[in-house]
């Protein structure tokens, strides 16, 4: 080798790193491009009108963005005005009409989540599930088109909760979210009641798999037949007795899970967890005597249809519809909702058998619904998601922004007991403190695998006036522009504001 | 379970990174094996400056490449990847020189394509090393190769096409 001058080997190496440098340069860019692709860190994109409400209080358009979504993003408030309300409510009526890449890029890489069978999710460790089905919520709620859907799947994930932190439910709740609240979010509520009776999920969680009367003597564990009519159907003042409780236990025995070994659910060479979480009717384990519901005879001998019949006694009874229809007006119109809206809202229930569409229609047309605008505390998962949306947020979803919500007390599946995170604002003003941590992080980019471009907002929307306007809803008071002129952190005062808590 | 696939998929780029390497110094050493020589002789007697008219030629062009490849108009956008590809494989070949040397000192009695084979191996093992390899040494090696290339001035070699 011939030898090297000095001048010689230094420019090659200064040459070498300058390459380098230019090329991880260059890279970055890429690999942003890249992984919005691959789903990391998307954003929904700033294209077409981005007019922001004109008006000084929220309007009908702004009414329904708060309410039917977890909050509009810049270029919502152009986009349902220029088709109007009526048509924005049946567009998201028929979530499946909805194209929604953003959301399935998003969410793609925890696709095994809804894609394996039951029985694979137990080879994850104990704590591997649940935390994943929280991000996956948090960015369906962030990105999803399916607004309405996503807010009915946080609905009927309340009123059907379950807390995966008992037994089996941490490997069955991800099934439980797909098959059971997300398959029927906006379907009909006796076929959502049946999928949830037969959920390994609950049948784990209301100890519905330990239900069974093999002698005269086992008593029928009615845990989950309370739980049926108090919180699922007729609620807790439905006109049910202690008679109906034990009579629905009887009807509901026998039914259970494959869930440890020597339940049976082993014995495959290639895929020994293959039948595990799998339910099943256990005939001898079943009250096969006649029994009556709520006034409703089950003849002996029905074997697992009694089920069924259990199923459409209290899916039909009208104080499901009126306990529906109050938990529904509570979530969209206000926490004490106008007896004359449940009334409407019952009546479309019944009328519909249970059509879940069919229901909200109603609501949405009665006109406490339309008179109702930012009256409601938003719970403290509707106030992070709206922050997000309302800056165009890019979100993992992982655990820094989970953790405000922890810290909220309202993280996805996280509510011990079976009622659900409660929906009335007295539970959530204790959080106050902790919604202005947030925003105060969200907008300085404080919070770990989400961020916010300010800059590129302020000029995708025209300017401040535009972009106070549009996390608002409204055109800002005199008091909040000179606040966010002066406060220096205009993005964090306005989403700490009173008036963003409420939608 | 979810992060089976980021495993897997991870897993794939760096295999087809480290055969689209290899396959390409082979083909270079098999279809041109007088310029090859001509590389090896480069990497042999003045390396050093191989990569310092590799950095100063190859980066700012191939830098450059990749900016237009980001214009707005498709034409310019299409050429831009096309000249991108055609320095890259300028690269490769000079680069194969680096593998045959590599080769020629792991296997001193070996023939010329297996000599190219167990250095590209080897040099290919080294590019994809995560971050540092395909980060850095990967690039900086184009560079060096491609100031083989010129260096060497194979237009002036007859190549000889011969069956690999």
């Amino acid at each position: 080798m011939k030898p090297v001058s000095r001048r010689e080997f230094v420019a090659a190496s200064a040459g070498a790193v300058a390459f380098s440098i230019a090329l991880m340069k260059l890279s970055q860019g890429w690999l942003a491009q890249a992984g919005q692709c691959l789903g990391r860190n998307v954003q929904r994109p700033l294209a077409g009108a981005m007019t922001p409400p004109q008006s000084a209080q929220i309007d009908a358009v702004a009414h329904a963005l708060n309410r039917l979504t977890f909050g509009p993003g810049p270029g919502d408030y152009a986009r349902v005005a220029a088709m109007g309300v009526p048509a924005f409510i049946e567009e998201q009526l028929a979530p499946e009409k909805i194209a929604d890449a953003l959301c399935d890029r998003a969410t793609m890489r925890f696709a095994d989540l809804w894609c394996e069978p039951l029985g694979e999710h137990y080879e994850e460790d104990d704590d591997a599930l649940p935390p994943i089905l929280r991000r996956v919520t948090l960015l369906r709620a962030t990105y999803s088109e399916r607004q309405l859907f996503e807010v009915m799947c946080e609905f009927w994930s309340d009123h059907f909760n379950i807390d995966p932190s008992k037994g089996d439910c941490r490997w069955a709740k991800p099934t439980d979210d797909h098959a059971v609240i997300r398959a029927h979010a906006l379907g009909n509520f006796g076929e959502l009641l049946r999928a949830s009776a037969l959920s390994p999920a609950m049948l784990w969680y209301l100890d519905g798999r330990a239900n069974g009367k093999r002698t005269p003597e086992e008593k029928p564990n009615e845990n989950y037949a309370r739980e049926l009519m108090e919180l699922h159907t007729l609620g807790v003042h439905g006109g049910y007795t202690q008679r109906d409780v034990m009579e629905v236990a009887r009807c509901l025995t026998g039914w259970t899970i494959l869930a440890k070994k020597k339940d049976g659910f082993s014995g495959k060479l290639l895929s020994p967890f293959k039948n595990r979480g799998e339910v099943f009717f256990q005939p001898d384990a079943h009250d096969d005597g006649a029994k009556q519901v709520l006034g409703h005879e089950v003849a002996a001998g029905g074997g697992k249809s009694d089920l069924d019949q259990v199923i459409a006694i209290v899916a039909a009874h009208a104080s499901t519809a009126h306990f529906i229809a109050s938990k529904l007006c509570t979530r969209f119109i206000a926490d004490e909702p106008p007896q004359a809206a449940v009334q409407a809202v019952s009546r479309a229930f019944m009328e519909s058998r249970g059509d879940i569409k069919t229901t909200l229609r109603a609501l949405f047309a009665t006109a406490e619904f339309a008179s109702s605008a930012g009256e409601k505390l938003k719970r403290p998962f509707h106030f992070v998601v709206s922050a997000l949306r309302a800056t165009n947020a890019a979100t993992d979803a992982d655990s820094p922004v989970i953790s405000y919500l922890e810290k909220m007390g309202n993280a996805p599946f996280r509510y011990p007991t079976p009622d659900g995170y409660p929906a009335e604002a007295s539970h959530w003003f204790g959080t106050l403190l902790w919604r202005w941590k947030f925003a105060v992080a969200l907008a300085n980019n404080h919070i770990g695998g989400t961020r916010i471009e300010a800059a590129m907002l302020r000029k995708k929307m025209g300017g401040e006036p535009a972009l106070m306007a549009t996390l608002l809803n409204r055109t800002p008071t005199a008091e909040e522009a000179d606040a966010f002129a002066k406060s220096g952190d205009g993005i964090a005062l306005l989403l700490a504001s009173p008036a963003f808590q409420r939608c | 379970m979810p992060y089976t696939g980021i495993v897997l998929t991870i897993i794939g780029l760096h295999a087809a990174l480290f055969l689209i390497l290899l396959g390409h110094w082979l083909v270079a050493a098999g279809i041109a094996p007088r310029a090859m020589a001509a590389f090896v002789e480069q990497y042999e007697t003045r390396p050093v400056r191989a990569l310092l008219v590799g950095v100063f030629t190859y980066g700012p062009l191939f830098i450059g490449a990749l900016l237009a490849s980001n214009a707005p108009v498709p034409l310019l956008k299409l050429g831009a990847l096309i000249v991108s590809y055609l320095l890259l494989l300028v690269a490769l070949a000079g680069l194969a020189g680096l593998a045959t040397r590599i080769g020629r000192n792991l296997t001193p009695g070996g023939s010329p394509w297996q000599q190219s084979l167990r250095g590209g191996v080897m040099l290919a093992l080294v590019c994809i090393t995560p971050f540092v390899g395909w980060g850095f040494l990967l690039h900086i090696a184009l560079a060096s190769g491609f100031g083989a290339f010129l260096l060497a001035k194979p237009w002036k070699c007859a190549a000889t096409a011969v069956a690999v």
